[in-house]
């Protein structure tokens, strides 16, 4: 399945690629492109950008991570990132893409250093006790868990493409790769779940 | 959407979304995070500067210079020199390459104009190299160690720890950003231990011990804190050979003295103090050298906090190590108890010392970071003074 930009989306173009439209801006308005503004301004900016996009972000952490604290801890390094370069940021990009770009990348990186760490070491305590949680009716638990047992880049390509409804171009430009990887990564993580859940129907 | 998997997903996806909380953190608190990590990594460099200046003057003295100011640089030499300082070359502990002037540069940081290499290693997290450096005072009880981590030709951060010689070495060193670290340990010349055990604990998580296998005398492990490597056993086929808890040593003294009077100190097996001396209040993480504690010092150079009281605010004390430390502070005299909201939208309660230095450390667990506002709150139940962090 390819996806493709709605045609009736308005677009900008930054640094030759194309970013989502105005309709996803801060808080359903878009930030001035203004380069010249005192230093209360460029503090502010960052401030209502933060009070507009935090929570949306925040859940597209919680797709990410699982898990509700992971998620905190992931935006919150992401948004220091995006404080950091907020002078470029405000100036030459779409902030809520940059930020989502920045919580994705820190997302895959997070799950590469945990792997580096585990390399050579042995955890030897005992494993948590299984959850009890009781499954609520109508949710897809099977569905979710499936999608929380892909690797972190098939996962974020999931999360960018079928709840951020990103195109492909958007995806392959959040994830830094070409359009290629994403649509064979998104190959495989529909043929891995599948599969999965085809294994918990029997 | 063409399929029905993929028409499952996307609502499956829209609906767990909703789970998450909203997000509470202002950009505000964020920008003082940002300006807090940015102190931090100003501090760490002063506090190697300052490092170094101690040892400068203490091996000025001893150092076989026979009272010599040690300001001239040291010697240049053809290659390092590979020593454990008390028994000869250890070259089975250099695992990353290091340039000869970059050790030359981290032994004129630190003043080590007679110390030396005791070993490289690459750092898991960040892949950045960390030396190990070792200066022991002559007739002295204790060797200094540093632990220096380098990317190319920068010194980036480091520690400092004392040692008995011939002691086991562990020592976190910086790896990575500014919360990230890595505990090496150095095993003791000729032991005959084939691993490490390393115990980590944090406030609200499992103990965990970790196992991790010497190659040639050295080990590293990646920290959730530098605070939180609480025991070490070296084994031998499975065997105890030595067990110890790693704050027998002590790091950098770079907290103001005296401060001799504990305020508040929680009952934890690495307990967290509030020290004043009246002018000034810090927390630390600490641990008695060995029994009987004849003093306490501070074993961790990210783990402090320190603030000159100001008897009209709520001040807070809250350690670089933001996330896995615990809150502390000091509130103004008449305060009955500091009210404390975390991101989560939690509220703890908080009793502070009956003191003149109303001193307070919270035990609940929270992460520092998760804090989003703090209140004094006096007898009467009236809020007297607020801070967010």
């Amino acid at each position: 399945m390819s996806r493709e930009a709605p045609g009736n989306r308005p677009r900008r173009v930054t640094k030759g690629v194309e970013t989502p439209g105005v309709d996803e801006m801060v808080g359903g308005r878009d930030l001035p492109d203004v380069v010249a503004h005192g230093r209360a301004d460029h503090d502010a900016e960052f401030d209502a950008f933060v009070a507009g996009s935090g929570s949306r972000l925040l859940r597209t952490a919680y797709l990410l991570t699982g898990d509700q604290r992971a998620a905190e801890d992931l935006l919150q390094d992401a948004l220091l990132r995006v404080w950091s370069r907020w002078s470029r940021v405000r100036a030459a990009e779409h902030p809520l893409a940059y930020a989502r770009r920045v919580l994705v990348t820190t997302s895959v990186s997070r799950w590469r250093a945990s792997r580096t760490r585990t390399a050579g070491e042995r955890l030897v305590a005992e494993p948590p006790e299984t959850s009890t949680h009781q499954s609520e009716p109508d949710r897809d638990d099977e569905l979710w868990q499936a999608v929380l047992s892909l690797p972190p880049r098939q996962r974020a390509v999931m999360v960018l493409a079928y709840y951020e409804d990103l195109t492909d171009a958007d995806t392959a430009d959040v994830l830094g790769c070409t359009v290629g990887t994403v649509k064979s990564q998104r190959a495989k993580a529909l043929r891995s779940l599948r599969v999965r859940l085809a294994e918990e129907e029997r | 959407m063409s399929t029905d998997l993929e028409r499952r997903l996307h609502d499956e996806l829209h609906d767990r979304a909703g789970d998450a909380a909203a997000w509470r953190q202002g950009g505000a608190t964020l920008r003082r995070t940002a300006a807090a990590h940015r102190a931090r990594r100003l501090r760490t460099g002063a506090v190697v500067a300052a490092a170094a200046s101690v040892v400068a003057v203490i091996a000025g003295i001893s150092l076989g210079t026979g009272g010599r100011p040690d300001s001239a640089p040291a010697s240049p030499t053809s290659s390092p020199t590979v020593t454990d300082a008390a028994t000869g070359p250890r070259p089975e502990l250099i695992q990353a390459p290091v340039s000869d002037a970059v050790v030359r540069k981290a032994l004129q940081e630190f003043a080590l104009g007679h110390g030396e290499l005791l070993a490289t290693a690459t750092l898991p997290r960040s892949r950045e190299t960390v030396l190990v450096l070792s200066g022991q005072l002559e007739g002295a009880r204790f060797t200094f160690v540093y632990t220096v981590t380098v990317h190319g030709d920068r010194l980036l951060a480091g520690t400092q720890a004392t040692y008995r010689p011939g002691d086991l070495i562990a020592q976190p060193a910086r790896d990575g950003d500014g919360n990230d670290s890595s505990l090496v340990v150095v095993a003791p010349r000729g032991t005959e231990a084939d691993s490490v055990e390393i115990t980590t604990s944090l406030p609200g998580e499992d103990i965990r011990p970790w196992m991790v296998s010497l190659d040639s005398g050295l080990a590293m492990l990646t920290l959730p804190s530098p605070t939180s490597a609480t025991r070490l056993r070296l084994l031998h086929e499975g065997s105890v050979i030595e067990d110890r808890i790693p704050a027998d040593y002590h790091l950098s003294d770079s907290v103001p003295r005296p401060l001799g009077r504990v305020v508040v100190s929680t009952s934890s097996h690495q307990p967290v103090q509030v020290r004043t001396d009246g002018r000034s209040a810090c927390r630390l993480t600490t641990r008695g050298l060995e029994p009987p504690p004849i003093f306490v010092l501070e074993w961790n150079p990210f783990d402090e906090a320190c603030v000159t009281i100001d008897p009209s605010k709520l001040q807070l004390l809250i350690a670089d190590d933001a996330r896995y430390s615990s809150v502390a502070g000091v509130a103004p005299p008449g305060t009955g108890f500091v009210r404390l909201h975390w991101r989560n939208g939690e509220v703890t309660d908080v009793p502070v010392a009956d003191d003149e230095v109303p001193a307070f450390v919270d035990t609940s667990g929270h992460r520092p970071d998760r804090l989003t506002l703090a209140q004094a709150i006096n007898t009467a139940g009236d809020e007297t003074a607020r801070v967010e962090p």
